[in-house]
């Protein structure tokens, strides 16, 4: 058997030796065996947990399967719980949370990136400055801010525009989208700009379609952050009606619901992440090679 | 007279000229302004204050200083988060290396690893920690108990022991952040040259000699930038014991970053929050000092 070594310090001459194939085999297996066992094993097995009874989940005996697997049950504990409610309103922070990013991100990005008016490199020095400080310190003053917004005085408690305002916020999706419109050609932006067509024109119809693995990327990241946000939206939102799921995960350990009810549940919370990641690995996987070789 | 015109002309240009930009980034600018500079400088502010609820009353010196240094938890909790920090390292720091190592020899099943090594980074941070507090649970329905009572052993209250509840929660942060960071270095070890390790076979290096060779020192840069980073992140973990614990048992898993919150919106006291957030503040500082100074070393070696 021949072995087609590329990128790692293994080559395929060392592989026709037998120490090397051991070395290269036993690898393999234990990425194999522990990637499964730690990474996905846990998933699997709360996920079984759940379907077990109380009294099963007791018995030393009982195995690690559950008896029987009730699909019915998770239709039970999905209205017991009105996780319904919960989708809704984490979805709509989601949309919220990825149009802030783009729209503000993005445009500062193309500023940066292809405007350049006067001033921009004071602007993109201090945003690079504050990725690397410290952030201790500043939630008061954040809650302050939303609580009574300067100058505006605008209450933001009980909403989701606090959660969008920080999304807008973001400064490592700003440089990252900079970084991206960097390698899109001038010249086509020039040509546009000769035309006549306003800057809006040019980023909605030049820069988002050439620029579409960015987009794809920033929105994925932004979604699966909104799914598992959990902080401001516990501080600042009490109405039942607009808790989001990462704060109702974290509620549910101080339910009344049984273990395997609360085990269930958190079904729903990976759930849409699980989906988003089954379809878009690729592009999720890649946005890490985006941030890694420009950032 | 017609000096002036001109200038005021030039100036009218400039302004025509650049006002469709900053309008665009108005709004960025705007965010930054709000969320991120005024705030880290009105947290200063605020500490040298005295505050009733969120209101500022008075100016208060030092005394903020004063009170949360000379809190009876103030010692615990910065030894306690010193600990989140050496074990985050201990645990977390070389493992998404060795996996990414690990992963870049294979050229079998590879895109297959690098899936499962994400899977537990691709879920909601909140529902990781869920699932980790169930499999600690204390009783026979946690993971880990039902593993050692399946030897015979006698379960263990995992969460509740308090010597070592900041690993385990630390465990938990590993489980969940690891599969992003290996992304990163198997990115950077993929832009390794296949010359570089040739030259070390050429020289009679065996396996192990052309990783400490010739990836190690590729990857220098980055590890230090992930350090830092790690640093910076668990040393003000707040939101991981909140959700685990609530910093306990008896305060040993609290940490600095949980006191600011509580502090804050616990015993309503935001003005002491604010003190010991810049006192956070001035330490990861100078992490961040000593981060440039080293980087800069790596890069004159790399020269």
């Amino acid at each position: 058997m021949k072995y087609k070594m590329d990128k790692g310090a293994l080559t395929s001459t060392d592989m026709q030796q037998t120490k090397y194939k051991i070395l290269y085999w036993s690898i393999f297996t234990i990425l194999l065996v522990g990637g499964l066992l730690i990474c996905v094993f846990p998933v699997v097995w709360i996920i079984l947990s759940g379907f077990k009874d109380a009294n099963e989940m007791y018995d030393l005996s009982a195995g690690f399967f559950p008896k029987k697997i009730n699909f019915g049950k998770i239709a039970e504990v999905w209205n017991a719980m009105n996780f319904y409610k919960y989708y809704v309103s984490t979805f709509v922070m989601a949309a919220g949370d990825i149009v802030f990013t783009i729209i503000v991100g993005g445009l500062a990005g193309y500023v940066l990136s292809k405007v350049k008016p006067i001033g921009y490199k004071i602007f993109f020095a201090v945003l690079f400055t504050l990725t690397l400080m410290p952030a201790t310190g500043r939630t008061v003053p954040l809650y302050m801010i939303f609580k009574n917004f300067p100058y505006l005085h605008i209450n933001m408690l009980e909403s989701f525009w606090p959660m969008w305002l920080m999304a807008a916020t973001n400064i490592f999706n700003m440089i990252l989208f900079k970084n991206f419109f960097d390698g899109v050609s001038n010249a086509i932006v020039e040509a546009a700009r000769i035309d006549g067509a306003p800057n809006l024109k040019i980023f909605f119809k030049i820069m988002v379609p050439l620029s579409m693995p960015i987009f794809w990327v920033v929105g994925l990241f932004t979604f699966n952050g909104a799914m598992g946000e959990f902080f401001w939206p516990y501080l600042l939102i009490t109405e039942p009606d607009k808790t989001v799921l990462g704060v109702q995960v974290y509620k549910l350990k101080s339910s009344t619901f049984s273990m395997d009810y609360q085990m269930l549940a958190l079904i729903f919370a990976m759930f849409p992440q699980i989906v988003i990641f089954a379809l878009f690995q690729k592009r999720i996987m890649g946005g890490i090679n985006v941030g890694a070789v420009k950032g | 007279m017609k000096m002036g015109k001109n200038k005021s002309i030039r100036l009218g240009n400039i302004i025509i000229r650049n006002l469709p930009g900053w309008l665009l980034i108005f709004p960025a600018l705007f965010c930054v302004y709000f969320l991120v500079v005024r705030t880290q400088i009105m947290s200063i502010i605020y500490s040298f204050s005295e505050m009733k609820g969120f209101k500022v009353v008075g100016f208060a010196g030092i005394d903020n200083y004063i009170r949360v240094v000379k809190d009876t938890m103030f010692l615990k909790l910065l030894l306690n988060t010193f600990m989140y920090t050496f074990w985050s390292i201990v645990i977390g720091y070389f493992v998404p290396i060795v996996l990414a190592i690990a992963i870049n020899e294979m050229v079998h099943f590879r895109s297959g690893f690098k899936v499962i090594t994400y899977f537990p980074a691709a879920l909601p941070g909140v529902a990781t920690i869920m699932l980790w507090y169930f499999m600690y649970y204390p009783d026979a329905t946690g993971l880990f108990n039902a593993v050692l009572m399946k030897f015979g052993l006698e379960p263990y209250v995992w969460l509740q022991d308090p010597q070592w509840v900041i690993p385990f929660i630390v465990l938990s942060m590993t489980w969940h952040g690891a599969g992003a960071t290996t992304l990163y270095y198997f990115a950077a070890l993929q832009g390794v040259s296949r010359e570089l390790y040739e030259a070390a076979i050429i020289d009679g290096a065996g396996f192990f000699r052309r990783i400490r060779a010739v990836a190690f020192p590729h990857i220098s840069g980055i590890s230090l930038l992930f350090l830092v980073r790690q640093i910076l992140a668990v040393f003000s973990v707040m939101e991981q014991p909140l959700q685990m614990t609530d910093g306990g048992p008896n305060n040993a898993s609290m940490s600095l970053g949980l006191q600011t919150y509580k502090y804050a919106f616990v015993q309503m006291k935001p003005q002491l929050s604010m003190a010991l957030g810049v006192i956070m503040f001035l330490i990861l500082c100078v992490v961040t000092f000593m981060y440039f100074k080293l980087n800069k070393k790596i890069e004159e070696n790399n020269m």
